[in-house]
């Protein structure tokens, strides 16, 4: 049955990448004049947006899915946690293709002085990277050679990424903040749940240890 | 008003050969080809002269972009870069040129330092 699912979760997750094609490549593929002019007035714009969008759209889903599982009882909902995370990666990839590519066309001297100089640049270039070492380490083999305790502390450079992800659209929007900081309310509220569970646990454990002593003196 | 009077700038009430519709700026447009494109403003229905420098809106919204005079230039250093661009049904960028292109406007600055005076 979890099968059943991946296979669709798998299919749906790649809806926003077809529909942002099927745009692009509109409704005559084979007419090369007419690319792009699906996506409006600013194709390039339309595909950065876009991808950028949906990159931080599976960050936030990813995150969910711990919160969601505790709250609705639906600890089955991790196994769809990696996939999830991995299509987060796999958007963020075509959104810094789409940059490279589409937008500075390889041009290396404007990249690199884009993110040197430009704040939105390097903070949007910081979540990508931090991505990167938690989509390498996805497998199962390299959770075993990491060790879970070692795995999951790496694998919450995921909350850095998705707070630079945030702070990245805040930077670039150029004058209505209102997008970017729903993103970021959202991103609050997942990340608030992690501090208050912590709390929860850390006084849990100290209220285990202050009754430790006295169980030992009277064994 | 150097900019105002000069030949390339236009008050426009129609468009290719009808007349302007709502959209492109009805009832009337200014089109100044040298400047981004916001400064070409819509829907004109009240010019007045001012003795001072007025601000503009694009201006207070966000200073590091968008100067007062906002001429197409590649080399000022903004935040969003504006060294190439992208033409309508192209695919590559190319590099923008300054004043749009428009060599011929150059003369009105000159003395002007354009990397402040942006």
């Amino acid at each position: 049955m979890i099968r059943i699912i991946k296979v669709v979760v798998f299919i749906v997750c790649l809806v926003p990448l077809g529909l942002l094609a099927w745009r692009f490549f509109g409704a005559h593929p084979s007419d090369m004049t007419n690319w792009g002019a699906g996506l409006g007035a600013n194709p390039v714009e339309a595909l950065e947006h876009g991808t950028g969008d949906w990159t931080l759209r599976f960050l936030l889903i990813t995150l969910a899915i711990t919160p969601l599982r505790k709250l609705l009882r639906m600890p089955a909902l991790i196994k769809f946690r990696r996939m999830l995370g991995l299509f987060a990666f796999f958007y963020g990839c075509l959104h810094f293709t789409t940059y490279l590519w589409v937008d500075k066309f390889f041009n290396v001297h404007e990249i690199l002085a884009d993110i040197v100089k430009r704040k939105y640049i390097t903070v949007g270039f910081l979540a990508f990277v931090l991505l990167v070492p938690l989509a390498v380490t996805s497998t199962a083999g390299w959770i075993r050679r990491l060790g879970g305790k070692r795995w999951q502390a790496l694998h919450r450079l995921i909350y850095f990424s998705a707070i630079a992800g945030v702070i990245h659209y805040v930077w670039l929007v150029k004058a209505d903040i209102h997008k970017p900081l729903e993103y970021g309310a959202i991103l609050a509220a997942l990340l608030a749940y992690r501090v208050i569970m912590w709390q929860r646990r850390s006084s849990a454990a100290r209220s285990s240890l202050a009754t430790l002593p006295r169980k030992i003196a009277i064994g | 008003m150097d900019e105002a009077m000069h030949p390339l700038t236009l008050l426009c009430f129609g468009m290719y050969g009808g007349s302007l519709a709502n959209q492109d700026g009805a009832p009337l447009r200014l089109i100044v080809p040298w400047k981004y494109g916001f400064k070409s403003a819509k829907a004109i229905v009240k010019i007045s002269f001012t003795d001072k420098q007025p601000n503009t809106t694009w201006n207070e919204a966000n200073p590091h972009d968008f100067g007062f005079y906002s001429n197409v230039n590649p080399n000022v250093d903004r935040y969003h870069s504006q060294a190439h661009e992208h033409r309508l049904g192209e695919f590559r960028p190319r590099p923008t040129l300054m004043f749009n292109g428009y060599d011929q406007v150059a003369g009105m600055y000159s003395g002007m330092d354009l990397a402040k005076n942006y």
